[in-house]
């Protein structure tokens, strides 16, 4: 064998080695691989000849080991590396890097353009409830209030890049909601018209070059705004905010960065220096308790403690699923609460949402207040039902009783719930 | 399984190369033939069986064929077994479109009877088989010895479903014996990344505007937009469709085998003609012997004769790529464009030097409209729009898209200098490197097999658009 053919044999066993690397990796583990989470809905299939001959098998067995291949999240951050150094694209989770490099969220710009308009019936089937809703809270001396905020692509919809613009905008679902709730004259904060006209009076950003919600300064000012205008709405007597001075933040945080932690690159993007607006909170005795439902532009709100120093200690719920009411930490879950009994322990219940958000307004909070006080007694008592299915021994118990007396468990568990139902009606809770 | 699939590149690739590499000789072809079945069976694990079955009750056929001294019994048997071939071309890829026809015509009704589904590469498969049985029947080559060796010149999974379509003769004596040398190990592989690139970094990228273009409404396209679309789909075909040829020739050649080309250069091309000997070459090499040249070919008594024959070729040509009615136009689109060719246009062509060329690509441009938009309607819109204006809306460009055109243009026309031909033979057509040469190739083809397969890891591979035929 010449020289020429060692060298090249020596090349073939090169390439064999790295292709071999993954499969390599797999069996041994040589280098440490960052993690990565399998997605819902691309677990192992079992294999079975019915399976095979539909194709299904070798469908989610594809699906499967393209998700839990080896390095898989290094080469996802290549690939988004990639387009965003040659082509400034994001790939990732649906980031869209916009004119001057600003990040964006593709959704909102859907939503802004009206590619998810739900349609005038479904928005007036909505509002009717939610005006059934803001009657029977208005019986119990409890305010409703709805509150829609700019969300990045519309304050920044200037920066939208063209290839993602439509034509011809259509009708949005911001725009359609804000029509009912004026025409039905129900009390709504509307900050899309109202930031957008003082954009270019603020001093400092309202949202992060590389992060989708609000900055400290953002949240401030629409605090301030919202709180003068519950007070004013209401009546009722809000804590005043006064801003002191602002001062450098030494560093972003996650949540001031996530539309950059959503692209996945292996390079950081260069950050523009915000700053934390220092104010004082100060009130004349007891202030208004304020539940909250909201979407993730709360969420910052929440973390900024505004929940106890604004709202009274008002609970936060999360996308009507977490209950919230401190920074970071997670309370409960409504579906796990009295939810009549929790919302009408507040002197005002406001529902928070972006503008982006209006496709799916409230996250089917109105709807459940609505069943609820229109359809009171089953829904206790499939709340109750619930309870004590979920409860071995409780069940346990049940059972016991239904062997005893000769009927099924689930007759069993309905005359439990509608006894436990009685009792909350006859302790007026 | 996709060539591009990450399941292909990270498992299949790594493993079979690894087993075939330190098989025997003797036991290289049961190995291949083992993984093409599996290959082909994971993507149609129910026809997989028609197949096996038509090929092997096809390869009885033509071996009794090639036995038999008397001429009538031959020509009967080479009907039998071309025929049964073809009628499962006919059945399973034109059945849905004569249904639909069928039952406009009668009824005009478009709800058919049966949706059937379309075997994968079916196309492929039966010129394939065509070619063999055709070859024996001319005696032009001796049958294969084993049954074994005619499954593997069929279902040999580097061009089963999409080409090159690998002629018999060329290839008889490759599957009964060929060599694989380090040397051939490596070229092959290079070839391979090639095509790699070519799907994952190109083609699939351009994909993306092509989609974003034909998918928005009459209302929403504007000239601009159409005639970018028009672009970005013709550079699309060819990458796509050059890149799976690469794919299947670097992984033959892998094995040992010399795949003949199924491109070269097309786009330098300075007239329909010359095109059509640069594009798809192996089918433009199989029309004209199996169908142009008994059909009388130049050697006709009238020109009109030999005209008729070319739009016959062209036709099927076209209807060969599927069964609907822009197949059929393109095919007529491309055979005017032949005879025009053939009156006056050649000459002309000759005449206007380089300008040739960039004729030649939007008449193929062009085409590519016809090809893509399947719904008539739909293709007349466009077409209205490219040449009678559209809506008065700004130009929607993708950020990757003008780099990626730019690229693939350059790509395709720079075999049109000397320096840009040199470029092509290097990585394409050179059979010997040094060894430094060998080390750079190694590690640029390694470095791009990465960066294809980050592409392909982080989203949903998008099919070969050949697949389909």
């Amino acid at each position: 064998m010449d020289r020429q053919q060692k060298y090249e044999r020596w090349l073939v066993a090169f390439v064999m080695l790295v292709l071999f690397l993954p499969l390599l990796q797999l069996v041994f583990g040589f280098f440490e691989a960052e993690e990565h989470e399998v997605e819902f809905g691309v677990e192992a299939p079992d294999f079975n000849l019915s399976n095979w001959f539909s194709g299904d098998f070798q469908r989610d067995k594809e699906q499967h080991l393209k998700h839990t291949v080896p390095f898989r999240m290094e080469l996802v951050r290549l690939n988004n590396q990639l387009y965003y150094s040659l082509f400034n694209q994001g790939r990732s989770n649906s980031v869209v890097v916009g004119k001057q490099d600003e990040l964006l969220l593709e959704k909102q710009i859907v939503s802004l353009q009206g590619q998810d308009y739900i349609g005038v019936d479904s928005i007036s089937a909505q509002i009717e409830k939610l005006k059934y809703v803001e009657e029977k809270l208005a019986q119990r001396g409890i305010k409703l209030v709805v509150a829609i905020v700019p969300s990045k692509a519309t304050y920044h919809s200037d920066l939208i890049p063209d290839w993602i613009k439509i034509a011809q905008k259509g009708r949005t679902n911001y725009s359609e909601y804000v029509e009912q709730l004026k025409v039905n004259d129900m009390a709504y904060f509307d900050a899309v018209p109202w930031l957008l006209e003082h954009k270019h009076q603020t001093t400092d950003r309202l949202f992060p070059k590389n992060g989708l919600h609000y900055t400290k300064y953002g949240q401030f000012i629409l605090m301030d705004s919202l709180t003068r205008f519950l007070a004013h709405e209401t009546s009722m007597p809000f804590p005043r905010m006064k801003l002191s001075s602002m001062q450098d933040a030494s560093h972003l945080s996650d949540e001031e960065e996530d539309l950059e932690n959503y692209l996945r690159l292996f390079t950081k993007i260069p950050d523009e220096p915000l700053r934390t607006p220092i104010f004082d909170v100060s009130s004349d005795g007891q202030t208004p308790k304020v539940l909250t439902i909201g979407d993730s532009y709360f969420m910052g709100m929440c973390n900024s403690n505004y929940c106890t120093t604004v709202f009274n200690g008002g609970q936060f719920w999360y996308y009507n699923r977490e209950v919230r009411t401190q920074p970071g930490k997670i309370d409960g879950y409504v579906n796990q609460i009295n939810v009549l009994e929790e919302v009408e322990k507040n002197d005002v219940v406001l529902i928070y949402i972006s503008d982006a958000n209006c496709y799916r307004f409230s996250f089917g909070f109105v709807d459940e207040l609505y069943e609820l006080y229109t359809n009171r007694r089953e829904h206790r008592i499939k709340f109750y039902t619930k309870q004590i299915e979920s409860d071995p021994e409780w069940l346990e118990l049940v059972r016991e009783k239904s062997i005893s007396k000769g009927i099924t468990l689930t007759e069993a568990i309905r005359i439990d719930a509608e006894y436990l139902y009685e009792m909350e009606l006859k302790n007026g809770d | 399984m996709l060539f591009s699939s990450p399941v292909f590149l990270v498992y299949f690739l790594p493993i079979f190369l690894g087993l075939y590499f330190l098989a025997a000789r003797q036991y290289k072809n049961t190995l291949l033939l083992a993984a093409s079945v599996f290959l082909y069976s994971w993507g149609e694990p129910l026809f997989v069986f028609m197949l096996l079955g038509l090929s092997i009750t096809t390869y009885y056929a033509v071996n009794a064929m090639h036995r038999h001294q008397s001429e009538m019994v031959r020509r009967r048997l080479l009907y039998v077994a071309s025929g049964l071939c073809l009628s499962i071309l006919i059945v399973f890829k034109y059945g849905n479109f004569f249904q639909e026809n069928v039952l406009y015509m009668v009824s005009s009704e478009t709800e058919i009877w049966a949706n059937i589904a379309i075997p994968l590469g079916i196309s492929f498969f039966t010129f394939q088989s065509i070619s063999y049985v055709i070859d024996i029947y001319r005696r032009e080559t001796e049958p294969l010895d084993s049954i074994r060796d005619y499954l593997l010149y069929i279902f040999s999974f580097p061009q089963l479903i999409a080409g090159p379509i690998v002629r018999f003769g060329r290839v008889k004596s490759q599957i009964e014996a060929r060599e694989s040398t380090s040397s051939d190990k490596l070229i092959g592989f290079y070839r391979f990344c090639i095509g790699l690139a070519k799907k994952v970094l190109i083609a699939d990228i351009l994909a993306q505007q092509v989609d974003h273009t034909f998918n928005l409404g009459v209302g929403e396209l504007s000239t601009g937009m159409a005639w970018t679309g028009m672009l970005a789909f013709t550079f699309q075909i060819y990458f796509d469709f050059s890149a799976y040829s690469d794919m299947a020739i670097g992984l033959g050649r892998m094995m040992g085998f010399r795949f003949p080309e199924n491109f070269n250069s097309p786009f330098i091309a300075k007239s329909i003609t010359e095109f059509w000997r640069r594009w798809h070459i192996t089918l433009t090499d199989f029309m004209r012997d199996y169908v142009y040249i008994p059909l009388g070919g130049n050697r006709t008594s009238t020109k009109w004769k030999m005209y008729r024959n070319l739009w016959i070729v062209f036709i099927l040509t076209g209807i060969w790529h599927g069964a609907s009615w822009n197949f059929f136009i393109w095919g007529i689109y491309h055979g005017v464009f032949i005879l025009l060719d053939k009156l006056f246009l050649g000459k002309v062509m000759k005449r206007i030097g380089a300008m040739s060329i960039l004729i030649t690509f939007f008449i193929v441009a062009f085409g590519c409209v016809i090809f893509k938009l399947e719904n008539i309607e739909q293709l007349l819109e466009y077409l209205q729009i490219m040449f009678a204006g559209g809506a008065d809306v700004p130009l929607r460009i993708l950020p990757s898209f003008l780099l990626v055109l730019s690229i693939s243009a350059l790509l395709s026309f720079l075999p049109v200098v000397q320096f840009g031909k040199r470029l092509r033979d290097f990585f394409i057509r050179q059979n010997e490197y040094s060894i430094v040469q060998h080390a750079g190739l190694t590690i640029a083809s390694l470095i791009v097999f990465i960066l294809s397969l980050s592409l392909v890891v982080s989203s949903d591979p998008l099919p070969f658009i050949y697949f389909q035929f």
